[in-house]
């Protein structure tokens, strides 16, 4: 079949129905992109041993004998001191806060393998949300500029200049 | 061979010619000054690097988050089953050494302890403390038996002593000032003199000197 006839035998779509199906997909990728993210963020979050309150957080407290690796992972004295801090504390029910703010407090802000979001660390989580958004607004601006050009209609008096212009070049050619 | 007909555009017919191109848009600055936002955030974020590596050691003494910080708590019982508490000390310089029996180097400043230990032994105006860095205690009960050394010395069976002094490694000595403030942290081996050393000038600029 060819595209023409293709373009006869099927009826343009209302352009309202584009516009619509075109909102539906944006906005299941919104969903699935939010779903998935909280998901992320969330999962596992739920009813936990002291045990594995005390592992998580250890995993976010950096080794301070040992580079790279996390109090959890390593076995370094000093690790596993900390280690045993983390569970008393856990063990006396402090908060997961408390006991993050009382290791940065003792050793300093890079004991903490996820910055807080406090204070000079606060900009390694603002940086990359103020630049997303700044990409984004540029991206906009950018799109829109292109739509501008692209509604750029000639008016008669463009095509009376075009069409002596091609007249004269006409002329040109035969003269020739 | 075909000749470019913009070439023979030469003599004059032209009238109406081709439409001129539509003027460029006036430049906009905005693309300059992103420039210089970007430049200018840029020069800060180095500064803050460089300024954060700076500064960070004064001789032998390591800055150390607890410096110019009331010390931490640090009481519980002696190798000799009596009690060891730092508020005791109040008053007095007080070097609180973390070590363990497994440590070359600590072995290795042992005599240096001693020494600053007796030097000070009769005015009392410096002593030691030291705390058993994850070490079994019948082994220090040995090495203290073996090697000398009659300062107290803290068990930290659970280690909560060696977090709360912030200590990452052995050996390493914390020097408390004789108004309870931490002033300083000295990671590896210290000798007597080298302790000394950092006291009096400590001392010296206390009294302005």
């Amino acid at each position: 079949m060819s595209p023409s006839t293709t373009a006869s035998t099927v009826p343009a779509a209302p352009v309202w129905r584009g516009r619509k199906a075109r909102a539906v997909s944006w906005a299941l990728v919104a969903v699935v992109v939010v779903s998935v993210l909280a998901f992320g963020t969330f999962a596992g979050r739920g009813a936990q041993s002291a045990g594995e309150r005390a592992h998580a957080l250890a995993e976010e407290i950096a080794c301070p004998q040992c580079a790279g690796e996390s109090v959890a992972q390593s076995q370094a004295p000093a690790a596993v001191n900390i280690y045993g801090e983390i569970v008393r504390q856990v063990d006396a029910g402090r908060t997961d806060d408390e006991i993050r703010s009382y290791l940065a407090n003792q050793f300093g802000e890079d004991i903490l393998l996820r910055p807080s979001a406090t204070g000079p660390s606060a900009l390694i989580w603002v940086i990359p949300v103020v630049a997303a958004v700044i990409a984004a607004a540029a991206l906009g601006a950018t799109f829109r500029r292109w739509n501008r050009t692209a509604e750029v209609t000639a008016t008669d008096e463009d095509k009376v200049l075009v069409e002596s212009y091609l007249a004269t070049r006409h002329g040109e050619g035969d003269g020739r | 061979m075909t000749v470019d007909s913009t070439s023979t555009v030469a003599d004059p017919p032209p009238p109406p010619g081709p439409p001129a191109a539509p003027p460029r848009a006036a430049p906009s600055h905005a693309a300059r000054w992103s420039a210089i936002a970007v430049g200018v955030v840029l020069v800060g974020l180095m500064a803050v690097f460089v300024a954060g590596l700076g500064g960070d050691s004064d001789g032998p003494i390591t800055a150390s988050p607890l410096d110019g910080r009331a010390a931490p708590e640090l009481a519980g019982t002696g190798l000799d089953g009596g009690t060891v508490d730092l508020t005791h000390y109040r008053g007095s310089w007080v070097v609180v050494n973390f070590f363990a029996t497994w440590c070359p180097p600590c072995v290795q400043e042992h005599p240096e302890l001693i020494s600053f230990s007796s030097r000070h032994q009769a005015a009392g105006d410096a002593v030691l403390l030291s705390v058993v860095f994850n070490d079994e205690t019948a082994n220090v009960a040995s090495f203290f038996a073996a090697q000398g050394g009659t300062w107290p010395v803290l068990v930290d069976d659970d280690g909560s002593a060696a977090v709360g002094w912030a200590v990452t490694g052995v050996p390493e000595s914390v020097l408390v000032a004789p108004n309870g403030i931490v002033v300083g942290k000295i990671k590896g081996g210290v000798t007597a003199d080298a302790l000394d050393g950092i006291i009096n000038d400590l001392e010296r600029q206390a009294d302005g000197g």
